[in-house]
Protein backbone atom coordinates (compact mmCIF):
# COMPACT_ATOMS: atom_id res chain seq x y z
CA UNK A 1 0.00 0.00 0.00
CA UNK A 2 1.35 3.67 -0.82
CA UNK A 3 0.86 6.94 0.26
CA UNK A 4 0.37 9.53 -2.00
CA UNK A 5 0.06 11.60 1.12
CA UNK A 6 4.39 11.45 1.11
CA UNK A 7 4.06 13.91 -1.73
CA UNK A 8 4.29 16.71 0.89
CA UNK A 9 7.87 15.58 1.87
CA UNK A 10 8.60 14.94 -1.87
CA UNK A 11 7.77 18.60 -2.49
CA UNK A 12 9.69 19.75 0.35
CA UNK A 13 12.79 17.47 -0.67
CA UNK A 14 12.53 18.96 -4.39
CA UNK A 15 12.32 22.78 -3.12
CA UNK A 16 16.05 21.96 -2.33
CA UNK A 17 16.84 19.44 -4.86
CA UNK A 18 15.58 20.93 -8.17
CA UNK A 19 17.15 24.33 -7.39
CA UNK A 20 20.74 22.53 -6.58
CA UNK A 21 20.30 20.34 -9.90
CA UNK A 22 19.87 23.56 -11.61
CA UNK A 23 23.14 24.70 -10.27
CA UNK A 24 24.52 21.32 -10.90
CA UNK A 25 23.92 21.69 -14.28
CA UNK A 26 25.23 25.30 -15.14
CA UNK A 27 28.44 24.30 -13.23
CA UNK A 28 29.05 21.53 -15.37
CA UNK A 29 27.44 22.50 -18.49
CA UNK A 30 30.38 25.61 -17.87
CA UNK A 31 33.11 23.38 -17.09
CA UNK A 32 32.85 20.85 -19.80
CA UNK A 33 30.25 21.97 -22.71
CA UNK A 34 27.18 19.82 -23.86
CA UNK A 35 29.49 16.74 -23.85
CA UNK A 36 28.94 13.15 -22.40
CA UNK A 37 30.72 13.85 -19.49
CA UNK A 38 28.47 16.91 -18.36
CA UNK A 39 25.63 14.75 -19.13
CA UNK A 40 27.13 11.75 -17.63
CA UNK A 41 27.72 14.15 -14.13
CA UNK A 42 24.18 15.31 -14.52
CA UNK A 43 22.59 11.81 -14.88
CA UNK A 44 24.54 10.80 -11.50
CA UNK A 45 22.76 13.42 -9.49
CA UNK A 46 19.51 12.57 -11.13
CA UNK A 47 19.80 9.16 -10.32
CA UNK A 48 20.98 10.29 -7.12
CA UNK A 49 18.02 11.91 -6.22
CA UNK A 50 15.65 9.60 -7.52
CA UNK A 51 17.44 6.69 -5.19
CA UNK A 52 17.26 9.05 -2.36
CA UNK A 53 12.73 9.56 -3.27
CA UNK A 54 12.54 6.11 -3.80
CA UNK A 55 14.01 4.96 -0.12
CA UNK A 56 12.09 7.68 1.31
CA UNK A 57 8.70 6.59 0.18
CA UNK A 58 9.51 2.85 0.34
CA UNK A 59 10.56 3.31 4.74
CA UNK A 60 7.71 5.79 5.15
CA UNK A 61 4.97 4.03 3.41
CA UNK A 62 5.35 0.07 3.49
CA UNK A 63 3.63 -1.53 6.00
CA UNK A 64 6.29 -4.27 5.88
CA UNK A 65 8.99 -1.54 7.16
CA UNK A 66 6.82 -0.33 9.79
CA UNK A 67 5.79 -3.92 11.55
CA UNK A 68 9.71 -4.50 11.62
CA UNK A 69 10.48 -1.27 13.08
CA UNK A 70 7.88 -1.42 15.51
CA UNK A 71 8.76 -5.07 16.11
CA UNK A 72 12.64 -3.86 17.23
CA UNK A 73 11.64 -2.25 20.13
CA UNK A 74 10.18 -5.63 21.13
CA UNK A 75 8.00 -8.71 20.77
CA UNK A 76 4.36 -7.86 20.73
CA UNK A 77 1.57 -10.07 21.07
CA UNK A 78 0.10 -10.97 17.89
CA UNK A 79 -3.25 -9.92 18.85
CA UNK A 80 -1.84 -6.22 19.63
CA UNK A 81 0.30 -6.01 16.22
CA UNK A 82 -3.11 -6.67 14.50
CA UNK A 83 -5.25 -4.45 16.73
CA UNK A 84 -2.22 -2.08 15.97
CA UNK A 85 -2.40 -2.54 12.01
CA UNK A 86 -5.97 -2.20 12.44
CA UNK A 87 -7.32 -1.50 9.03
CA UNK A 88 -10.98 0.45 10.12
CA UNK A 89 -8.52 2.61 12.46
CA UNK A 90 -6.01 2.95 9.09
CA UNK A 91 -8.92 4.21 7.22
CA UNK A 92 -10.23 6.59 9.34
CA UNK A 93 -6.36 8.17 9.56
CA UNK A 94 -6.25 8.57 5.64
CA UNK A 95 -9.61 9.66 5.47
CA UNK A 96 -8.75 12.10 7.90
CA UNK A 97 -5.07 13.02 5.86
CA UNK A 98 -6.67 13.25 2.88
CA UNK A 99 -9.32 16.17 4.46
CA UNK A 100 -6.38 17.45 5.91
CA UNK A 101 -4.70 17.65 2.31
CA UNK A 102 -7.51 19.18 0.67
CA UNK A 103 -8.37 15.88 -1.52
CA UNK A 104 -11.59 15.31 0.26
CA UNK A 105 -14.19 17.93 1.75
CA UNK A 106 -17.36 17.38 4.24
CA UNK A 107 -20.32 18.94 3.06
CA UNK A 108 -22.98 18.49 5.12
CA UNK A 109 -21.41 15.75 7.44
CA UNK A 110 -21.44 13.78 4.06
CA UNK A 111 -17.85 13.35 2.69
CA UNK A 112 -16.89 14.50 -1.01
CA UNK A 113 -14.29 14.37 -3.45
CA UNK A 114 -12.43 18.28 -3.87
CA UNK A 115 -11.12 19.44 -7.02
CA UNK A 116 -7.53 18.32 -5.79
CA UNK A 117 -8.67 15.09 -5.19
CA UNK A 118 -10.64 14.69 -8.38
CA UNK A 119 -6.85 15.81 -10.42
CA UNK A 120 -5.49 12.71 -8.02
CA UNK A 121 -7.50 10.61 -9.53
CA UNK A 122 -7.95 11.20 -13.00
CA UNK A 123 -3.76 11.58 -13.14
CA UNK A 124 -3.61 7.92 -11.46
CA UNK A 125 -6.25 6.81 -13.86
CA UNK A 126 -4.49 7.75 -16.50
CA UNK A 127 -1.04 6.53 -14.93
CA UNK A 128 -3.32 2.86 -14.21
CA UNK A 129 -4.35 2.83 -17.84
CA UNK A 130 -0.98 3.29 -18.82
CA UNK A 131 0.84 0.48 -17.04
CA UNK A 132 -2.44 -2.09 -17.38
CA UNK A 133 -3.46 -2.12 -13.54
CA UNK A 134 -7.02 -2.71 -13.51
CA UNK A 135 -9.77 -0.88 -11.62
CA UNK A 136 -9.45 0.32 -8.31
CA UNK A 137 -9.94 -2.36 -5.44
CA UNK A 138 -13.65 -2.81 -6.00
CA UNK B 1 24.51 21.08 -28.90
CA UNK B 2 28.29 19.75 -29.96
CA UNK B 3 27.26 16.16 -28.27
CA UNK B 4 28.50 13.60 -30.42
CA UNK B 5 27.50 10.08 -28.70
CA UNK B 6 29.56 7.11 -29.28
CA UNK B 7 27.33 4.46 -30.60
CA UNK B 8 27.28 2.17 -27.80
CA UNK B 9 25.50 4.68 -26.32
CA UNK B 10 23.02 5.52 -28.76
CA UNK B 11 22.19 1.67 -28.66
CA UNK B 12 21.87 1.56 -25.41
CA UNK B 13 19.24 4.67 -25.43
CA UNK B 14 17.79 2.56 -28.17
CA UNK B 15 17.74 -0.24 -25.45
CA UNK B 16 15.86 1.78 -23.14
CA UNK B 17 13.19 2.90 -25.44
CA UNK B 18 12.32 -0.53 -27.07
CA UNK B 19 12.63 -1.92 -22.93
CA UNK B 20 9.85 -0.05 -22.37
CA UNK B 21 7.84 -0.17 -25.72
CA UNK B 22 8.20 -4.20 -24.32
CA UNK B 23 6.00 -3.04 -21.22
CA UNK B 24 3.50 -0.95 -22.48
CA UNK B 25 2.96 -3.64 -25.70
CA UNK B 26 3.53 -6.84 -23.85
CA UNK B 27 3.97 -6.81 -20.55
CA UNK B 28 0.57 -4.52 -19.41
CA UNK B 29 -1.43 -6.86 -20.96
CA UNK B 30 0.05 -9.76 -19.25
CA UNK B 31 -1.51 -10.71 -15.92
CA UNK B 32 1.28 -13.13 -14.65
CA UNK B 33 4.01 -9.99 -14.87
CA UNK B 34 1.87 -7.52 -13.02
CA UNK B 35 2.97 -8.16 -9.65
CA UNK B 36 5.46 -6.07 -8.04
CA UNK B 37 8.12 -8.73 -7.71
CA UNK B 38 7.94 -9.57 -11.74
CA UNK B 39 8.23 -5.78 -12.72
CA UNK B 40 10.97 -5.60 -10.37
CA UNK B 41 12.81 -8.27 -12.36
CA UNK B 42 11.84 -6.72 -15.50
CA UNK B 43 13.85 -4.02 -14.87
CA UNK B 44 16.58 -5.37 -12.50
CA UNK B 45 18.13 -8.46 -14.79
CA UNK B 46 18.22 -6.37 -18.31
CA UNK B 47 19.39 -3.02 -16.41
CA UNK B 48 22.42 -5.28 -14.90
CA UNK B 49 23.40 -6.85 -18.27
CA UNK B 50 22.75 -3.72 -19.57
CA UNK B 51 25.03 -1.44 -17.45
CA UNK B 52 27.69 -4.46 -17.01
CA UNK B 53 28.18 -4.72 -20.72
CA UNK B 54 28.61 -0.91 -20.94
CA UNK B 55 31.18 -0.96 -18.27
CA UNK B 56 33.03 -3.89 -19.72
CA UNK B 57 33.18 -1.54 -23.06
CA UNK B 58 34.49 0.70 -21.18
CA UNK B 59 36.83 -1.18 -19.61
CA UNK B 60 38.13 -2.47 -22.94
CA UNK B 61 38.33 0.89 -24.53
CA UNK B 62 39.95 2.31 -21.35
CA UNK B 63 39.20 5.90 -22.64
CA UNK B 64 37.62 8.83 -20.40
CA UNK B 65 35.80 9.32 -23.17
CA UNK B 66 33.90 5.73 -22.74
CA UNK B 67 34.16 6.27 -19.24
CA UNK B 68 31.88 8.92 -19.06
CA UNK B 69 29.55 6.87 -21.77
CA UNK B 70 29.62 3.91 -19.57
CA UNK B 71 28.37 6.10 -16.22
CA UNK B 72 26.30 8.13 -18.40
CA UNK B 73 24.29 4.74 -18.97
CA UNK B 74 24.45 3.83 -15.46
CA UNK B 75 22.53 7.03 -14.26
CA UNK B 76 20.31 6.85 -17.75
CA UNK B 77 19.40 3.36 -16.31
CA UNK B 78 19.01 3.91 -12.79
CA UNK B 79 16.90 7.17 -13.71
CA UNK B 80 14.93 5.47 -16.16
CA UNK B 81 14.22 2.31 -13.93
CA UNK B 82 13.69 3.94 -10.78
CA UNK B 83 10.94 6.64 -12.40
CA UNK B 84 8.97 3.75 -13.67
CA UNK B 85 9.17 1.41 -10.74
CA UNK B 86 7.73 4.33 -8.46
CA UNK B 87 4.81 5.38 -11.36
CA UNK B 88 3.84 1.73 -11.50
CA UNK B 89 3.88 1.44 -7.85
CA UNK B 90 1.75 5.09 -7.36
CA UNK B 91 -0.26 4.00 -10.50
CA UNK B 92 -1.11 1.16 -8.14
CA UNK B 93 -2.78 3.47 -5.42
CA UNK B 94 -3.58 2.04 -2.20
CA UNK B 95 -6.07 3.07 0.14
CA UNK B 96 -5.64 6.51 -0.18
CA UNK B 97 -6.49 6.12 -4.19
CA UNK B 98 -9.12 3.96 -3.59
CA UNK B 99 -10.55 6.24 -0.70
CA UNK B 100 -11.06 9.06 -3.14
CA UNK B 101 -12.55 6.53 -5.79
CA UNK B 102 -15.34 5.19 -3.18
CA UNK B 103 -16.15 8.60 -2.05
CA UNK B 104 -16.57 9.84 -5.41
CA UNK B 105 -18.60 6.65 -6.67
CA UNK B 106 -20.84 6.71 -3.43
CA UNK B 107 -21.06 10.83 -3.87
CA UNK B 108 -22.55 10.48 -7.42
CA UNK B 109 -25.05 7.67 -6.31
CA UNK B 110 -26.34 9.93 -3.88
CA UNK B 111 -25.05 7.49 -0.96
CA UNK B 112 -22.02 7.42 2.13
CA UNK B 113 -19.08 5.43 1.01
CA UNK B 114 -18.87 2.06 1.95
CA UNK B 115 -15.34 1.78 3.86
CA UNK B 116 -15.95 -1.83 4.79
CA UNK B 117 -14.62 -3.25 1.59
CA UNK B 118 -11.75 -1.32 1.77
CA UNK B 119 -11.11 -2.40 5.50
CA UNK B 120 -11.32 -6.20 4.37
CA UNK B 121 -8.71 -5.91 1.85
CA UNK B 122 -6.63 -3.42 3.99
CA UNK B 123 -6.95 -6.59 6.93
CA UNK B 124 -6.25 -9.60 4.04
CA UNK B 125 -3.02 -7.30 3.29
CA UNK B 126 -2.11 -6.74 6.94
CA UNK B 127 -1.91 -10.49 7.11
CA UNK B 128 -0.02 -11.49 3.93
CA UNK B 129 2.53 -8.46 5.05
CA UNK B 130 3.47 -10.45 8.18
CA UNK B 131 3.37 -14.08 6.61
CA UNK B 132 5.75 -13.01 3.93
CA UNK B 133 7.92 -11.36 6.53
CA UNK B 134 8.22 -14.84 8.45
CA UNK B 135 8.60 -16.51 5.30
CA UNK B 136 11.02 -13.95 4.53
CA UNK B 137 12.65 -15.26 7.96
CA UNK B 138 12.49 -12.00 9.34
CA UNK B 139 9.63 -12.37 11.71
CA UNK B 140 8.79 -15.45 13.69
CA UNK B 141 5.41 -16.18 16.15
CA UNK B 142 6.97 -17.79 19.25
CA UNK B 143 4.42 -18.26 22.14
CA UNK B 144 1.78 -16.04 20.45
CA UNK B 145 3.83 -13.21 20.31
CA UNK B 146 5.67 -12.01 16.97
CA UNK B 147 9.23 -11.38 17.48
CA UNK B 148 12.31 -10.54 15.11
CA UNK B 149 14.85 -13.09 14.46
CA UNK B 150 18.45 -12.54 14.25
CA UNK B 151 17.87 -11.83 10.28
CA UNK B 152 15.09 -9.46 11.10
CA UNK B 153 16.85 -7.61 13.67
CA UNK B 154 19.80 -7.06 11.07
CA UNK B 155 16.72 -5.32 8.86
CA UNK B 156 15.06 -3.65 11.46
CA UNK B 157 18.51 -1.74 12.35
CA UNK B 158 19.24 -0.90 8.72
CA UNK B 159 16.21 0.17 8.15
CA UNK B 160 16.41 2.15 11.23
CA UNK B 161 19.76 3.59 10.06
CA UNK B 162 17.67 4.96 6.83
CA UNK B 163 14.44 6.07 8.26
CA UNK B 164 16.27 8.41 10.27
CA UNK B 165 18.07 9.81 7.33
CA UNK B 166 15.68 9.87 5.10
CA UNK B 167 13.37 11.76 7.39
CA UNK B 168 15.35 12.91 10.91
CA UNK B 169 12.59 14.88 11.98
CA UNK B 170 10.26 12.05 11.53
CA UNK B 171 7.88 14.36 9.45
CA UNK B 172 6.81 11.93 7.10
Amino acid sequence: MRMPMQLDSVRRFLAVGVPVGAGVVVFLLAQHGATTRAFAGIAVYAFLCELYLFLFTLVLSSISVATLLRLSRGPVPAADLMRELEPREMVRLRVERLVGAGCLVREGGRLAVARRGRRMLGAFGRLRRLFGHGPYSR
Amino acid sequence: MNLALPMELQLFLAYLAAHLAVYLLLVASTNGLRSERAIFLFHLLPALVSCGTMAAWAGLQQDAGALAAAVLAAGLQGVYSLSFLEAWSLAQGGYSLSILAEVEEAHRAGGDPDFSRLERIGSEKQHARIRALQRQGLVRLESGRYLLTRRGRNAAAALGMLRSWVDPAGRG
